[in-house]
């Protein structure tokens, strides 16, 4: 006579342990080969394709951020102006636009997203701020050099 | 006072000049650096058959064109607190931005062929001196100033040899530094 | 769709051509520049995955200018894959050679590597000199900013003009003009 009950007691892992492999497998049921049929290997790279997925939670996020930020730099850039320098006319004048909505406006209304630079712009103006970022490119603008000479000459002959 | 002051130097001067014209018995500096006789062109021409070599005062050509900094009102002049200090350099006064590629500006420290003037004739200060001294040459070397170079000289910068040849530009942050850090270092361990 | 969101979306998507004058300009920072164009950087309806980025012609590439010594210091690897096969050539040989290369060396590098960037890549073209072909340079509707001044050379201007220029130096009394 040949007990085995005890044998597999002690080989089983509780009465639900087709409901929690099932827990797994389902999740895998999109891979292929071993990885969706064998528990062992497809419990692995599911744990690894959850801890993915929490990662990817903040990324998509910043990813977004990362896009908006390019559309609304490559629209300042065609109304003349910096990204900072629209943020902070924005600020200054109480538009409170995020980077969603502001880059929702640059693609769709490129109107009023020029108008908005249009408003950052005479806000900055007015209140006499001048951006720092602005002064690291030449962008190829005469450096105006000859012109101070001149008019310190002319001022100069003037007396 | 001052009279005798500057007649006391002309006699310490003329005797070194003396001194000098025995060992290098050139024309030209038998008459030079003499300073009571204020020379400013050496001209020589021929009458009959005397030949007449005269030095003649003139009042220098860039008088009307000089630009000083007391003669304009800067917008940031940053003279009070320094003034109490050391007077500044006109180049320091004036603040101006040269770049290199101002040849305007940096061919007027310049002989003839190229070479930058002495300190005791510029009258700036030492580190403007070196800023422009540098520059001077940075020009030099982008061939941006080729009708003031030695008849030597290979005048068109195409000509030039290997590197030379192609256009450069320069940094003028990098004149007071110590060290220009090399491109491929970074990929050094 | 209608006709009028149709023509639109064409419009939207349609090609620029660009054209760049790189006579003096560095050549790895206006590569910052020429990505811009090239990926669709420029333009605020960019996204990844879309296909916006614009024609760039880069003409006088013969004439860029690098910084310092760089001419002389800056050297190119290549590996033939056989043992020994390392090569360096400096910036100036490698101009010596190919007079296009080094801009778009500059370019390839500037660009995130990955499959997009050969067939973006497609889309420049360089010149050694000024004559571009006359079906490219049909097409050709804006031209990108210089990064630097082209500089002018004294013997360039007129000599009058020279002796009219505002004077920083003078001489002192006793110097003698040469």
């Amino acid at each position: 006579m040949v007990f085995l009950s005890i044998a597999n007691w002690v080989r089983s892992r509780g009465p639900d342990e087709i409901w929690r492999k099932r827990r797994v497998f389902k999740l895998a049921a999109h891979y292929i080969g071993r990885r969706r049929n064998c528990y062992s290997v497809a419990v692995r790279n599911v744990h690894r394709a959850l801890v993915y997925a929490t990662k990817a939670r903040q990324l998509k996020k910043q990813d977004m951020i990362d896009l908006w930020n390019t559309r609304i730099t490559a629209a300042c850039e065609q109304h003349n102006i910096t990204y900072y320098t629209l943020k902070e006319g924005l600020d200054r004048s109480n538009i409170m636009l995020d980077r969603k909505s502001l880059s929702d406006l640059a693609a769709w209304e490129p109107r009023t997203f020029e108008c908005l630079a249009a408003v950052a712009k005479q806000k900055i103006d007015y209140d006499g701020f001048i951006d720092g970022t602005d002064r690291k490119q030449p962008t190829g603008v005469n450096l105006n050099l000859k012109d101070v000479m001149l008019e310190a000459w002319l001022k100069e002959n003037k007396k | 006072m001052s009279v005798s002051k500057i007649n006391m130097a002309a006699l310490v001067r003329s005797s070194f000049g003396l001194f000098k014209n025995s060992i290098l018995n050139t024309a030209i500096r038998s008459l030079s650096t003499s300073k009571p006789l204020n020379i400013k062109e050496i001209r020589e021409h021929k009458e009959g058959t005397k030949l007449v070599v005269e030095a003649v005062s003139l009042p220098s050509p860039r008088k009307d064109l000089l630009v000083r900094a007391d003669n304009i009102d800067l917008p940031s002049s940053n003279c009070e607190h320094e003034s109490s200090v050391k007077e500044p350099c006109y180049m320091c006064a004036l603040g101006l931005d040269v770049k290199h590629t101002d040849v305007l500006i940096l061919s007027q420290f310049v002989r003839s062929d190229g070479c930058m003037l002495p300190r005791r004739i510029t009258g700036l200060c030492r580190r403007q001196q070196k800023k422009i001294g540098k520059m001077v040459s940075m020009a030099q070397k982008a061939g941006l100033m080729i009708n003031l170079t030695p008849a030597w000289c290979k005048k068109d910068p195409k000509k030039r040899k290997d590197y030379k040849k192609f256009n450069t530009y320069f940094d003028e942050k990098t004149i007071f530094w110590k060290r220009i850090p090399d491109q491929n270092d970074k990929w050094k361990r | 769709m209608s006709a009028f969101k149709r023509v639109q979306q064409w419009a939207t998507f349609a090609r620029t051509w660009h054209v760049f004058d790189c006579k003096w300009q560095d050549p790895y920072d206006s590569a910052q520049v020429i990505k811009k164009y090239l990926m669709g950087l420029h333009k605020p309806i960019y996204h990844p995955t879309n296909d916006c980025g614009d024609v760039v012609v880069c003409i006088n590439s013969r004439d860029i200018a690098l910084r310092g010594d760089e001419w002389r210091k800056r050297a190119y690897f290549h590996h033939t894959g056989y043992p020994g096969g390392a090569s360096w050539t400096l910036a100036w040989e490698l101009h010596n050679k190919d007079p296009t290369m080094i801009i778009r060396k500059a370019i390839y590098r500037s660009m995130k590597g990955n499959l997009q960037r050969r067939h973006t890549m497609e889309r420049l073209f360089i010149f050694p000199g000024e004559d571009v072909p006359q079906d490219i340079m049909q097409n050709v509707t804006n031209q990108i900013r210089q990064l630097r001044l082209v500089p002018t050379r004294l013997d360039h201007i007129p000599e009058e003009e020279v002796q009219k220029y505002p004077k920083v130096m003078d001489y002192p009394q006793d110097y003698v003009l040469k």
